[in-house]
Formats: C-alpha cells, structure tokens, sequence
C-alpha cells in the first residue's frame, strides 16, 4: 500500500481508495486461509506469513526484483496455524496455533530459521503471539481463557506468567509504546489491562523445577466492563501519544501521564477509541465510538500506523480495509 | 433449519425434536438470531456437528447482517460449554468448514434442508 502523499500534512482529510495502489499480490501462498502477516520490524523487507496449513512462509524481495519470494518455510504446527509475529529485534519469530502451542523460531542469519523452543503449556488454541516493544519477552493469548508471558533463562524459554481473569477466549493484545502495560481483549467482551505486580512471584511454576527462573507477577490494573462491547472484541491496539514530547511514564508529574489511545474492533461492528491516562492509577475512557465502521459486519483487526500517530487501519467481514485518522 | 438432516438417523433436526420454534429467537431489528437445540441424548457425539450444520445453513441464507449465536440448550448435554464455545467461534467454525471431508458431511445432512 503506498500513501500518495505525506501522511503528516493530512489534516485529517478523508482519503479516497484511489490514493492507495495495491503493489503486489502473492497468489497461492499458501494451500488455506493466509491467517497471519508480519513484516520484519527492522528492515521492513521480510514477511512472515502464517497460514491454516500449519506453515509459516517469509518472503523477501530480491535485491533488483520487484516481486516476492518465498525464502523458507517453517514447519511444525500439526494444524492451523494462528499468529505470526517478529521479535523488536528481528532475530526471532514467534507462531501459534490450533494445537494449543507457541513455537519460537531464530534466524540463522542465512534467511533460514531454526526452532529454538516449542512451549506447549496452554490447554487449548493460540490464538495470538505478540512480543514486547523491546525486551525479548513473548504473550500468547488463548481460547483457554488465559495469557502467557514467555522469557528465557539462557536460551530456555519457560512459562513466566499465566494471567487469569478474562472468563472467555482471549482474541489478542497489544503492549503501551514504553512497554510497561499490556492491553488484552477477549470473547468477554472485555478489555482488561495488565501491568507488572509489585511483589516477585516466587509461587510461581516457573521455580518448581531444579533451576531458579525468574516469574513474574502481574495485575490487572483497569477493566473495560462488558457493558460497553456488545459481542466479542477481536483485536486491539495501542498507538502512542501524538505528543512525543509527553513523559513517557508518569513520575512525579502531577497532572499525569498520556498513554495514548486504545482502539478496539469488535463483532458489534463498532470501532471505540479509548483514552489512557495514568495518574497513579490508570484510567481508560472511551472517546470516540464509529458504530457500522465496516457496514453490517464484524470488525476483525485494528492497527495503529506506528509512524503516524492518528492513523488507524481496520478491517473486516464486509471484505475491506479502511485507513482512519483520529481528529483530537 | 428445520429440514436439516440429522447425521446419524433419516429423520430431519425437527421430527427429531432437536430443533423447534420455542427455542428459537429473532430480533429483526437488532439483526440478531439465537437457536438453542437439543441434541437427542446427553452425550451425543454429534451435537458440534449438528450445530454446524445449522451455522452453515443460515451462513448460506440470511442476510449477511445478522449475528448467529447457536447454542446447546441448558442441561441437555454433558458438554455443553464445550460445544457451545466451539459452534461460536468463528475462527474455528471458518477452519473447520476449510476441511473437505467435514464439509461434504455437512453439505450431505444439508442437502434436504432447501
């Protein structure tokens, strides 16, 4: 997608589809539903691809080439394959599927990636990987109704923290921009927010075994009631204040700090924009509702541009993908 | 949904009584439809399958607008929650119908249904 001029003069101005050119199309990528997409956070000129066929493909552009190919193929999962998602760093990849694992994949430097752990401690379907925005710390959000927080202890990757609460599936998160809270949303019609407690957790599986291994523990610090979302909440994300002079954390700021906004996209066919601020505690406030966001149908993911902040891109059942900006 | 096939008996999800009318609601309005059934016995291993034949029977017939939620009815089966959480997630209902063999079952208990 190609924006035909700098998103930053928008003014939030409406853009019509004709500015936006589709570059290219990969036909028959893969043998069934193409889940899952990632670009390569670093270069941006890998993508990950993960699909109901159980593989997980990249795919890089040649040097002088204008099309992509596929480079490797990862396989393992022994059905769908749910969420595909690249480390800060670019050096790992991690996947999540039906079979009720989360395989974490490194790249050897050669375009190919060698599986490093295959953690399987959920009970039932990932649905979601997602990795800190600069640690190299792993979620995984199931249809067991929990999430997983995922560290290593000298390349052993175990289980820091399991995180209770949503009642349902739960369809995905996303991290705040300092990486210090985590958003989840789930078939509850929840969204819940989670930061690290302020005790360590000793009782936690983690430290069962012979070797000492750090756990975490978390809380869940703000709820959005079921009340708000009608059906269940598919996806969110969390985009970074537009100020980027804010602090970043609160301090000793008596006014508070500005943690962005929130979006969520929902099977009420309703985008919500939610406020986040923290002062001492953390609110979460909804500030916008776009009900029929994509007609009569469920809206299936939302994304924040990571580049410009009010911009959003949606998509869902109606078959499209519709780019937003948030006037303040 | 009422001419739906059962799987295993060649008598329709209506003469079975594993669907009727009371327990089914409509909310033109709100677009929204909810269908309790009944499977026959508490056990039975075909109600996830039942359900999906009548998910995919109306996929194919109502209007797109409308939001379906299918669910055992309480106290009818020992694994209700299971089935239930299954028949409506739509991730797993859109793999589940990616399945060639699964699908032509269904396209069988289906074929009288029109």
């Amino acid at each position: 997608m190609e924006v035909d001029n700098d998103a930053s003069d928008r003014d939030g101005h409406r853009s019509t589809s004709e500015s936006w050119q589709c570059l290219e199309t990969i036909d028959n990528a893969h043998k069934r539903t193409v889940r899952s997409v990632a670009f390569e956070p670093t270069q941006g000129r890998a993508l990950a691809t993960a699909s109901f066929d159980g593989t997980t493909a990249i795919w890089e552009k040649g040097p002088n080439d204008e099309t992509y190919d596929c480079v490797a193929t990862l396989e393992g999962h022994e059905n769908e394959a749910k969420s595909v998602a690249w480390s800060a760093s670019g050096q790992l990849l991690a996947t999540c599927g039906r079979d009720k694992s989360v395989w974490i994949w490194e790249s050897n430097g050669e375009g190919d990636f060698d599986c490093i752990s295959v953690l399987m401690e959920h009970t039932q379907d990932v649905k979601m990987v997602l990795w800190h925005p600069s640690e190299e710390l792993l979620v995984s959000f199931s249809y067991d109704n929990t999430i997983r927080i995922w560290k290593d202890e000298d390349d052993d990757w175990y289980s820091a923290a399991t995180l209770t609460g949503h009642t349902s599936t739960v369809w995905g998160g996303a991290f705040s921009h300092n990486g210090k809270y985590l958003a989840s949303v789930s078939d509850d019609r929840t969204v819940r927010v989670w930061t690290w407690g302020t005790t360590p957790d000793e009782s936690s599986d983690a430290n069962a075994g012979l070797y000492y291994r750090p756990g975490i523990s978390y809380e869940c610090v703000a709820t959005v009631p079921d009340s708000v979302h009608t059906r269940a909440i598919y996806s969110v994300s969390w985009g970074r204040p537009p100020n980027k002079d804010a602090a970043p954390n609160g301090g000793d700021s008596s006014s508070g700090s500005d943690l962005g906004y929130l979006a969520t996209g929902c099977g009420d066919n309703t985008l919500r924009i939610f406020k986040v601020t923290t002062d001492g505690s953390l609110d979460v406030t909804l500030t916008c509702t776009q009900e029929n966001a994509h007609g009569l149908s469920d809206i299936n993911c939302v994304e924040w541009n990571p580049t410009y902040p009010g911009w959003l891109a949606t998509c869902g059942d109606d078959g499209t993908v519709r780019i937003w900006y948030l006037e303040e | 949904i009422r001419k739906i096939n059962d799987p295993e008996h060649p008598l329709t999800l209506e003469q079975l009584r594993v669907i009727n009318c009371e327990h089914i609601t409509v909310d033109d309005a709100a677009s929204r439809v909810v269908i309790e059934f009944t499977p026959t016995i508490p056990h039975c291993s075909m109600a996830t399958l039942i359900g999906l034949c009548i998910r995919v029977r109306l996929l194919r017939t109502l209007p797109e607008r409308f939001k379906v939620d299918i669910r055992v009815r309480e106290g009818t089966h020992q694994s209700e929650a299971d089935v239930n959480k299954q028949l409506n997630d739509k991730e797993r209902v859109a793999a589940a119908l990616e399945n060639t063999y699964l699908l032509d079952v269904v396209n069988q208990c289906l074929a009288t249904a029109a």
